[in-house]
């Protein structure tokens, strides 16, 4: 839940006065035209960005002025716009860091990460879940952008999260690329609360429970997929040219 | 079938190049055994450094000024005021880790370029600091007769037995970061390395995790500091100017920075180069300007990069190099 966040970066004011309230479990899909404070919103609630006034709170605990190692530790996690993996270590390496994160392991100095068999089994099961299995001992800069993609969601559901925040998944995906992603997204547990922003349309109305729009920084409409589509504010400032645009090339 | 005789092969020439360090002054002259002793001391200086850049990513020119430290701490107390072994060496490592974490908690806020900088500033400062404070450690001068300890009636002033030493606490060093390289700890660093930013976000203490990095590193180069004083009997701000400081890094990076045996290949290397080209010329340095200049350009993994370069039958590096530069021409 955030209540009335605020950023500006210079003179540009790229969220003024946002209030965004996510339920448990549900998933919400964050839209707006480019420049929105999507992005901006997103790095506030995951703590890359100090807010400048207003307050974060996540499941009841006050996060404004956490920082982003104590929100990971209350279980948010998050996926990056452009990928933000381990590109010289494994896969499996990759997993094992998200899923021992928080544990306090990084301290252990002598035992060999390979004998902590439990959090292995639990990044190969991850790996799976994002349909990487066959490439667990492949380094991350030898996948392809699709694979680096459904690597980066596997990261963030390795760390156990509560919430997870996906920031456009589906960045650089072709189109064949596209559904195995949304289909891992479908097929995340349900007790995770899920925020997602994204430009592909189709994506959002097939995974969104719903849908808030962003414009110049606040909140337009917020509304279930058919409430928004219907929204005449919205289809003119956003859906009115990329939407349409979209459903006119279907 | 191949990964057992992978291993066998391994253990044989573990045992053979074991075996042929450790009766090394049967077979070698005494010259050969000083040379060994400073790879050893080095080595360590170059494993200090090594780790950093390799592991951590972290490019960090005050390394040497820690091997200095741990020198003039025996030096001070040692041969000046008469503390014996091994209360003056306990102190000289506690030293080194009291600087490294003064100085670590504020570099390791920064990163890159500035981490760079900050950590060349403070070599500078500690070299200068030695080079003109002259009523404590005698300015260019610098602490002499400084003598390696008996302990239970051997004698290590004599150069197989402080050889041997030295082979054994090198040893230890190397399989106590063999292991810290393939712990959680461990991992976690090469994470840092790869992308700070994800580290943070998955809720990694990243900084903290620098900071311990930092002062490991600086056991290693205090060590390397203490025999290498014990070695050679002084202890002088030559030790720790920056000439040194850019050789030890060259060192790690012609041996291959990425590769837990680089620092030390490295090392050797570089060592008998200078023991070589200094009976042949006296534009030694030239010369190995000139062999960095070439590693730089055709092996930019270092020398261990060629075995990794053969084995993924990618051909020998050096020729990959010449004919992609030819195709993109």
């Amino acid at each position: 839940m955030a209540t009335s966040l605020c950023k500006s970066f210079g003179g540009v004011h790229a969220v003024r006065s946002a209030d965004l309230k996510v339920p448990l479990g549900e998933r919400r899909a964050l839209i707006g035209p480019n420049g929105a404070g999507k992005t901006t919103l997103f790095n506030l609630i995951t703590g890359e960005l100090a807010v400048d006034a207003g307050r974060i709170e996540i499941f009841g605990v006050d996060i404004t002025h956490k920082t982003i190692q104590q929100r990971a530790k209350l279980g948010l996690g998050r996926t990056y716009q452009i990928s933000q993996l381990f590109l010289n270590l494994t896969a499996e390496e990759n997993l094992f860091l998200a899923a021992a994160a928080g544990r306090g392991m990084e301290f252990h100095f002598l035992r060999p990460w390979r004998a902590r068999l439990k959090l292995i089994q639990w990044a190969h099961q991850c790996a799976e879940q994002v349909k990487l299995t066959s490439h667990l001992s492949k380094r991350v800069s030898e996948l392809s952008h699709g694979l680096q993609r459904q690597l980066e969601v596997g990261l963030a559901i390795a760390m156990r999260p509560r919430l997870i925040m996906l920031d456009e998944p589906a960045a650089g995906l072709s189109p064949s690329e596209r559904p195995v992603l949304t289909s891992l997204i479908k097929g995340l547990s349900r007790e995770v609360t899920l925020i997602l922003i994204e430009h592909d349309m189709e994506m959002v109305l097939d995974v969104a429970d719903r849908i808030t729009v962003l414009q110049h920084g606040s909140v337009l409409a917020e509304g279930i997929p058919a409430e928004i589509r219907s929204n005449r504010k919205v289809q003119d400032i956003y859906l009115g040219t990329i939407y349409a645009r979209q459903l006119g090339s279907n | 079938m191949s990964v057992v005789w992978k291993d066998l092969r391994r253990l044989v020439l573990g045992v053979v190049a074991g075996g042929l360090l450790i009766l090394l002054p049967f077979y070698a002259g005494e010259y050969t055994v000083t040379t060994f002793v400073r790879i050893i001391y080095f080595g360590f200086l170059a494993l200090s450094v090594g780790m950093l850049v390799g592991q951590a990513g972290m490019i960090s020119l005050t390394q040497t000024a820690f091997f200095g430290l741990a020198g003039y701490v025996i030096g001070l107390l040692g041969a000046e005021r008469g503390m014996p072994f091994p209360w003056r060496d306990l102190i000289a490592i506690a030293a080194v880790l009291v600087m490294a974490l003064l100085f670590g908690l504020v570099a390791m806020r920064t990163h890159k370029i500035v981490f760079l900088m900050i950590t060349l500033a403070f070599g500078q400062i500690c070299w200068a600091f030695a080079q003109q404070n002259t009523s404590l450690l005698h300015g260019w001068a610098g602490i002499r007769g400084i003598r390696p300890p008996a302990i239970a009636g051997i004698n290590f002033n004599r150069t197989s037995n402080f050889y041997w030493a030295s082979l054994l606490i090198f040893a230890l060093g190397i399989l106590v970061l063999r292991l810290l390289a393939r712990s959680s700890f461990g991992l976690a660093l090469n994470g840092i390395r790869e992308n700070p930013r994800r580290m943070a976000a998955l809720g990694y203490p990243v900084y903290w995790i620098r900071v311990a990095a930092f002062l490991i590193a600086a056991i290693y180069a205090g060590i390397g500091g203490l025999l290498a004083t014990y070695n050679t009997g002084i202890i002088t701000p030559t030790t720790i100017q920056l000439s040194r400081t850019i050789w030890v890094l060259l060192m790690v990076i012609l041996g291959g920075s990425t590769y837990f045996w680089g620092p030390v290949v490295g090392t050797a290397v570089a060592v008998w180069l200078d023991v070589l080209l200094s009976e042949g010329t006296e534009r030694y340095n030239t010369v190995i300007g000139v062999i960095f200049v070439f590693v730089v350009l055709f092996l930019p993994g270092g020398i261990l990069s060629i075995s990794d370069s053969l084995r993924d039958g990618r051909g020998f590096p050096f020729w990959r190099r010449l004919y992609a530069r030819k195709n993109s021409g």
